[in-house]
C-alpha cells in the first residue's frame, strides 16, 4: 500500500511521543486494534474518506468507536486527527504506523508462498534461516498457493527468492523459445 | 537453414534440462499502483536504476509476449515506467519485474542491410541478425577530449552545392533543417548513396538511417531505393514509424547512434541520420509531461536541450592512436576487446521548421549544437532550384580543413559568385539598361546557380564535380545558354570520362587537379561548348 508522505509524518510524530512516554507497546495495541476495527467495517472506512461528511461529525464517531476503549495518548491522537480534517488518512497513518513500528523493534515481514502447506518443523526451521540471513526477528506470512506446484518462494522487501517449480518451468520454456532451431 | 538432426536435438534438450536444477532465482519485483497513457507508476522496486529495462511477466499481449517498460522516474515513493508494448495489457497490481539490464541493443556486423527497431529485433522479416553480436547500452556517454582529433578527412556527399560549398568532413555534426516538402530526406538519401564509392577504398563508410515518426510508407520507400542503389549492403535502418509509442520514438536516435558507435570504435566510419529529431523532442515532450515534469518553453521539458546535446556529442572522430583509444571513457565491457582507433561517426541531424521559423525552440537548440547547417529554403525548392539549399545562411563550421585541396580552391570564388548574383538578381529585369560588369556577375551567378541543380538520387563523385567546377571558374559557360547547362553537363562529362580515365582516376585518389588535365578539361569543354552552340544554330 502506498502511504503518503502526511501519513507517514503523523505515524513518526506518535512513534515519537510514544518512545517518550515509554508507552509503545501500548499504543501499538491501540493502532492494532483500530486496524482491526476499519479493516472489519468497510462502512467505517467509507464514512472516513467521504469528503460530504463534516469533519466534527467524523470526530464524534471516532470517540463514540474508541473513546474509552485506547490509552489516553491515542485518544489524542485521534482527537489532533479530526481536528486537523484528516481523518480521511486515518488508514495510512495506521499502515506508517506498524510499519515504524516494525522497523523501530527489528520486526521484518516476509512472505512466504508455498504450493502445500508446511509443517510446524518446516516453519521453524524456515523461520530460523530466514532469521539468520536478514539478522531481525521475522514475522511469516504464510499462504498456500496450489499453481505454484512445488518449492517455496519467499519474498522480502521489494527481492524475490524463487524455488517454486512453476517458475522453473517458465525459465525452460523461455530458455527453449530462445534457442529455438529452424527445422528445414 | 540446414537440417537438424534428431539427436542433436535431443542433445541440446539434455543440455538445457541439466541446467533445470534446484539453485533458487533471486529478482526484485514491484507492483503496478496506476497505469495509462503508456505511463505506469510501480511501488516497490527500490533498487532500480534509471533506465534500466523492466519486465511484467503478467501483462501479455495478443501474441503472448510480456510488456517490457524503461524506468525514466525515480520518485521517494514510487517508480515512474514507460511502457514498449502492450501498455493495453496492464492493469493495476500487476507484478514488475527487474531485469537488472540498462536498455541495450545487440549489434554486430550483421546488422548491415537490416532493418531493426529501436530495441534491436529485426522487423524486415528476414530472421534474426546473424554473425556475431555484442550488447551495447542505448545511452552511453560521448568520448572525451583527449580521445578525439579534428575533422580532417572529407566525407562526399555526391551533391555539388554541398561538397563545395557546405562541406562536410567525417566525425561533424551537420544540420539538415527546412519546412516539410523541401528535400531534406533527399539530401540524407543521396549522401548514404554516394557512400556506395568509398566501400572499395580503405575507409568504407557505414550508413544508418533513423526514422523517427515517420510514415511506415515512407520507410519502406527509402528501403526499397536504398535497395535498388544497392545501398542497403552497408546500411542499417532503425525505424520507429509514427505508430510505434512515444518511448520507442524516444529511444529510436539512441539506438542510432549506438550502431554507429560499434563501427566508430572498432575504427571503422559511419554515418548517422536522424531524421528527424523534431519528432523525437515531440515524443519526449509526451513522456515528460505525462511523467508530469514541469514543462518550459513551447511545453518542452528542461532537459530537452540536453536531450539532444548528449546525443549529437557522441559523433566523433577518434584518435588514430590504438593505445590511447582503448583507454576511452564508457566503452562497454563487451567492446573492450575490440576497440581501435581512426574511426568516426557523422550525424546528419534533420530538422523540420514550421513556415521557415528557425527561431523556435527545438531548431535553434540544434543549430547551436551541430557544427554547422544546410538550410532548404521553400521558395528556392519551389522556383525549380534543388537541391533548395539556401547557400547564404548555409554553413559548415569545421568541414573546411576536410575539403580536398582542389575542390577548396574552386569553392572559394564560387560562394561570392552566388551571393553577388542573389544581391543583383532583382536587378536582372532592367537587362540591357545595366552596365557590363553588372551583366557579367549576373550571367555568371546565373550559370553557377543552374549547375549547382541537381536531380534526386543522382550524386556525383567527387572528381567529376571538381572538373565541373573548374570549368565555371574559368566562365566557359557563360557563352551557353541557361537552358543548355544541363545537356552540357552530361555531355562534357561523358566525353571526359571516356577520354582521360587516367587522369581522372587519379584526381579521385590523390584530389590535386594538376594544371595539366586542368587544360585538357578547359579545352574538352570549350569543344563541347562549340558543339552545343552549332547544333543551336543548325
Amino acid at each position: 500500500m502506498l502511504v503518503s508522505k502526511a501519513a507517514r509524518r503523523y505515524a513518526t510524530a506518535l512513534l515519537e511521543t510514544a518512545k517518550e512516554q515509554k508507552v509503545v507497546e501500548e499504543t501499538l495495541k491501540d493502532i492494532l486494534f483500530i486496524k482491526n476495527t476499519i479493516d472489519d467495517s468497510k462502512e467505517l472506512l467509507v464514512f472516513l474518506k467521504s469528503p460530504v461528511i463534516k469533519p466534527s461529525d467524523k470526530e464524534a464517531a471516532l470517540k463514540s468507536i474508541f473513546g474509552n476503549k485506547i490509552s489516553k495518548l491515542s485518544n489524542g491522537f485521534v482527537e489532533l486527527i479530526s481536528s486537523k480534517e484528516r481523518a480521511s488518512i486515518l488508514v495510512e497513518i495506521v499502515t506508517a504506523f506498524i510499519e515504524q513500528y516494525n522497523e523501530y523493534a527489528g520486526i521484518i515481514k516476509i512472505e512466504v508462498r508455498t504450493a502445500h502447506a508446511l509443517d510446524k518443523a518446516q516453519i521453524n526451521e524456515l523461520k530460523k534461516v530466514l532469521e539468520k540471513t536478514t539478522s531481525k526477528k521475522v514475522v511469516m506470512d504464510l499462504k498456500e498457493q496450489p499453481e505454484l506446484k512445488g518449492g517455496l518462494l519467499v519474498k522480502i522487501h521489494d527481492t524475490v527468492i524463487d524455488g517454486t517449480v512453476k517458475h522453473k518451468l517458465e525459465q525452460l520454456e523461455q530458455m527453449f523459445l530462445a534457442n529455438s532451431v529452424e527445422l528445414n | 537453414m540446414s537440417q537438424v538432426r534428431p539427436d542433436e536435438v535431443s542433445a541440446i534438450l539434455r543440455k538445457q534440462l541439466s541446467g533445470f536444477d534446484n539453485e533458487a532465482d533471486v529478482y526484485d519485483v514491484g507492483t503496478v499502483l496506476e497505469v495509462g497513457d503508456g505511463i505506469a507508476r510501480v511501488y516497490g522496486l527500490s533498487n532500480v536504476e534509471a533506465g534500466e529495462l523492466v519486465v511484467l511477466p503478467d501483462s501479455k499481449d495478443d501474441e503472448g509476449t510480456p510488456a517490457t517498460g524503461m524506468v525514466l522516474n525515480l520518485e521517494e515513493d514510487n517508480v515512474g515506467i514507460v511502457l514498449f508494448n502492450a501498455a493495453n495489457a496492464v492493469e493495476e497490481g500487476d507484478v514488475v519485474k527487474r531485469t537488472k539490464d540498462i536498455a541495450s541493443i545487440n549489434i554486430g556486423d550483421g546488422v548491415l542491410g537490416r532493418v531493426i527497431d529501436p530495441l534491436g529485433n529485426p522487423i524486415d522479416g528476414k530472421g534474426p541478425i546473424t554473425g556475431e553480436t555484442i550488447k551495447l547500452p542505448l545511452e552511453r556517454k560521448a568520448p572525451g577530449v583527449i580521445y578525439r582529433e579534428p575533422v580532417t578527412e572529407p566525407l562526399q556527399t555526391g551533391i555539388k552545392a554541398i561538397d563545395a560549398l557546405i562541406p562536410i568532413g567525417r566525425g561533424q555534426r551537420e544540420l539538415i533543417i527546412g519546412d516539410r516538402q523541401t528535400g531534406k530526406t533527399s539530401v540524407a538519401v543521396d549522401t548514404i548513396l554516394n557512400q556506395k564509392a568509398t566501400q572499395n577504398s580503405e575507409k568504407p563508410v557505414f550508413c544508418i538511417y533513423v526514422a523517427i515518426g515517420q510514415k511506415a510508407s515512407t520507410v519502406a520507400n527509402i528501403y526499397k531505393v536504398l535497395e535498388e542503389n544497392g545501398a542497403m549492403e552497408y546500411s542499417v535502418i532503425v525505424s520507429s514509424p509514427a505508430s510505434d509509442a512515444a518511448p520507442m520514438q524516444y529511444i529510436a536516435p539512441f539506438a542510432g547512434a549506438t550502431v554507429g558507435e560499434y563501427f566508430r570504435d572498432t575504427g571503422r566510419h559511419a554515418l548517422v541520420i536522424y531524421d528527424d529529431l523534431s519528432k523525437q523532442a515531440v515524443a519526449y515532450r509526451e513522456l515528460s509531461l505525462l511523467l508530469k515534469r514541469p514543462p518550459g518553453r513551447e511545453a518542452y521539458p528542461g532537459d530537452v536541450f540536453y536531450l539532444h546535446s548528449r546525443l549529437l556529442e557522441r559523433s566523433a572522430k577518434i584518435i588514430n592512436d590504438d593505445k590511447v583509444a582503448r583507454q576511452m571513457n564508457n566503452i562497454p565491457e563487451t567492446l573492450k576487446p575490440k576497440v581501435k582507433g581512426g574511426g568516426s561517426l557523422t550525424a546528419l541531424p534533420v530538422i523540420e521548421t514550421q513556415a521557415g521559423d528557425v527561431s523556435a525552440y527545438i531548431p535553434t537548440n540544434v543549430i547551436s549544437i551541430t557544427d554547422g547547417q544546410i538550410f532548404l529554403d521553400t521558395d528556392l525548392f519551389n522556383s525549380g532550384t534543388r537541391p533548395a539549399i539556401d547557400v547564404g545562411i548555409s554553413v559548415s563550421r569545421v568541414g573546411g580543413s576536410a575539403q580536398v585541396k582542389s575542390m577548396k580552391k574552386l569553392s572559394g570564388t564560387l560562394k561570392l559568385d552566388l551571393a553577388q548574383y542573389r544581391e543583383l538578381e532583382a536587378f536582372a529585369k532592367f537587362g540591357s539598361d545595366l552596365d557590363p560588369s553588372t551583366q557579367a556577375q549576373l550571367r555568371r551567378g546565373e550559370r553557377t546557380a543552374e549547375l549547382l541543380k541537381q536531380d534526386v538520387y543522382q550524386p556525383l563523385p567527387v572528381e567529376r564535380e571538381i572538373v565541373l567546377l573548374k570549368v565555371n571558374s574559368v566562365g566557359l559557360l557563360d557563352k551557353l545558354p541557361v537552358a543548355k547547362i544541363s545537356e552540357f553537363q552530361s555531355q562534357f562529362l561523358e566525353t571526359v570520362l571516356t577520354k582521360y580515365s587516367k587522369e581522372i582516376e587519379e584526381l579521385a585518389s590523390t584530389g590535386v587537379l594538376t594544371d595539366d588535365f586542368g587544360d585538357k578539361v578547359i579545352s574538352t569543354a570549350q569543344s563541347v561548348i562549340d558543339q552545343i552552340l552549332a547544333a543551336q544554330e543548325a
